[in-house]
């Protein structure tokens, strides 16, 4: 794992609850919300979950306005990288919310840098190998930079099986011979964990903290 | 066919390509905005039309050209944007202009904010343009029944020559669901749109202005003739749980989802409780009140807004059982525990 950790994909690829869990599983010390992209379902609604664990939320928003949807980005962004602290960047979705990482080009190390492609083949832009290449190039062309890994993280939300992350996997394995980047991660939700077998990639646990239970 | 994985803005724009959509006109709006974001990627290759109109006035009267010319035709907005176009809504039912409009309310008034809301049910059932009209709507609680209803909707306008409103708030346009997105939908047989103005042919003419105030009552009889087929034929709702119930929750949209969960709070506390969810906001579904059970001893009427349903639950309910009301509004929403609560409050007033 490196000290850096961007997480990048399409919007609804599951990329903020990946990041939370994530963050929380690694132990980081930052977790930061540069999501400028989606109005609803921010990591910057998780406050009190991530005082309670340590981590340090640094969120896209302004103090108190949770329903601004102004691209506003807090100057404490840039704590990580001074703090040198292992940290988690949850980014919005696609080539519009890669743009962002332009700014710490100057502060990024790639040996301590991993950019982490977040996958749901569940989703129509990323169903097949060559949409997600045509997506992949699209945002390292805007943000600046190479993925350097891929999460599998096919779901259909709490009706997610074994056999749901294994259909991703296939479809992964493909860009891995295309592309040569490897399955770091695989996102499995919790309840799941007791029926799975092998899967490529260190598990992630997921718990959907974003979706409120009663959804 | 499997399902996949979709944002509610993505189904929904989805589901009206499905729909037979020739043509999108809209103006940006959060929460709403993947919806045009979707079309305006597809569509064109489809070799249909998506203009991005100037304003939401602009957006509404593009969609009353494209109706006119006999068009599947549809824009989309959130709470302050509808309200830029009730002008143009009123001049579509003058008109008898078939056309889509969705809404995925936001918190009001005014500009209000991004969260969402169910404060637009006046706006949506009384209308704020001028005259003697009625729009069809529905309100859909999650995305495959939005799926299934925008698909539909097109077919229901065309049917009455009517705007069809597809009502959402800003948490279905933004959840993740997944839906099948080939469900079958009813048929309807459809009549010739032999009143469009396209350009070739016999003369005919698109227009809501009658100088001759006799034709004009006439004109208005006739469309209320038709709403009044509306009323007898499309109220739709559902009734959860009703049998011996003791109590029901009177909730549409994402507030009858969290109902839901009150509901399994409730069982579990020894309250019998149902649900009666409306479906079409207007025609209201009064039908489903005549349906309740003999066990009931009260109705808690539950919205994203300060009671405005409310009105239609009184009508509907005729005085025949007490009313309580629970509302969150601003953008916020409830726990299922505040509306179990509620409902238990409900009951130790009446043993009172």
């Amino acid at each position: 794992m490196k000290k850096m950790n961007f997480i990048t994909g399409h919007y609804g690829s599951g990329k903020s609850e990946f990041a939370i869990n994530f963050a929380l599983s690694i132990g980081a010390a930052f977790l930061v919300d540069l999501d400028i992209v989606n109005p609803y379902f921010r990591t910057r609604e998780l406050e009190d979950l991530c005082a309670e664990n340590n981590l340090r939320l640094i969120s896209s928003s302004l103090t108190g306005a949770l329903g601004s949807d102004l691209p506003y980005i807090a100057k404490e962004v840039f704590l990580p990288f001074y703090e040198n602290l292992t940290s988690v960047f949850d980014l919005g979705g696609e080539a519009a919310g890669a743009r962002i990482v332009r700014q710490f080009s100057e502060l990024l190390d790639p040996q301590e840098t991993d950019f982490l492609f977040c996958v749901n083949c569940y989703r129509e832009e990323t169903a097949a190998p060559e949409k997600i290449i045509g997506m992949m190039e699209l945002i390292e062309k805007s943000g600046g930079f190479k993925i350097t890994g891929l999460i599998n993280n096919t779901n259909l939300l709490r009706e997610t099986s074994y056999g749901d992350l294994l259909y991703g996997e296939k479809i992964l394995e493909e860009l891995e011979r295309r592309t040569g980047l490897r399955i770091v991660y695989a996102g499995v939700h919790e309840k799941l964990l007791p029926e799975i077998g092998e899967l490529k990639g260190e598990i992630i646990p997921l718990k959907l903290y974003l979706r409120k239970t009663w959804l | 066919m499997k399902k996949i994985l979709m944002k509610g803005n993505e189904a929904i724009a989805r589901a009206a390509i499905l729909g037979g959509l020739d043509a999108f006109f809209g103006y940006p709006i959060t929460p709403q905005n993947e919806i045009p974001e979707y079309l305006s990627k597809h569509l064109p290759k489809m070799g249909k039309v998506f203009v991005q109109a100037e304003s939401e006035t602009a957006a509404i009267n593009m969609v009353y050209g494209a109706a006119a010319a006999g068009a599947r035709t549809m824009t989309t907005s959130s709470s302050p944007g509808i309200a830029l176009m009730q002008e143009g809504i009123s001049y579509l039912c003058g008109s008898e202009l078939p056309c889509v409009l969705v809404n995925v309310m936001r918190g009001g008034p005014g500009l209000g904010g991004i969260q969402p809301s169910q404060a637009d049910y006046y706006q949506i059932t009384r209308g704020g343009g001028n005259g003697d009209y009625r729009v069809l709507s529905f309100a859909p609680e999650n995305l495959q029944e939005t799926v299934d209803l925008m698909k539909e909707a097109f077919d229901i306008a065309d049917f009455y020559r009517n705007p069809v409103m597809i009502a959402v708030d800003g948490l279905i346009g933004q959840m993740m669901e997944t839906v099948d997105l080939h469900r079958e939908k009813p048929k309807r047989e459809l009549p010739d749109k032999d009143w469009a103005a396209c350009g070739s042919g016999k003369k005919r003419l698109v227009n809501s202005l009658y100088l001759d105030p006799a034709e004009l009552e006439r004109h208005n009889f006739r469309l209320f003739e038709k709403y009044r087929m509306m009323e007898e034929n499309e109220q739709r709702y559902e009734l959860v749980k009703m049998e011996e119930a003791e109590f029901a929750i009177v909730a549409y949209g994402t507030m009858a989802r969290i109902a839901r969960s009150a509901l399994e709070l409730l069982e579990e506390a020894g309250v019998k409780t149902g649900l009666i969810k409306p479906i079409s906001l207007w025609p209201f579904p009064k039908k489903a009140f005549s349906e309740l059970p003999a066990s009931l001893k009260g109705l808690l009427v539950a919205e994203l807004s300060l009671g405005q349903m409310l009105d239609d639950v009184k009508i509907a309910n005729e005085g025949r059982l007490p009313i309580a009301f629970f509302g969150r509004t601003g953008g916020m929403l409830p726990e299922p525990e505040e509306i179990a609560e509620a409902v238990l409050k409900m009951k130790a007033e009446a043993s009172q």
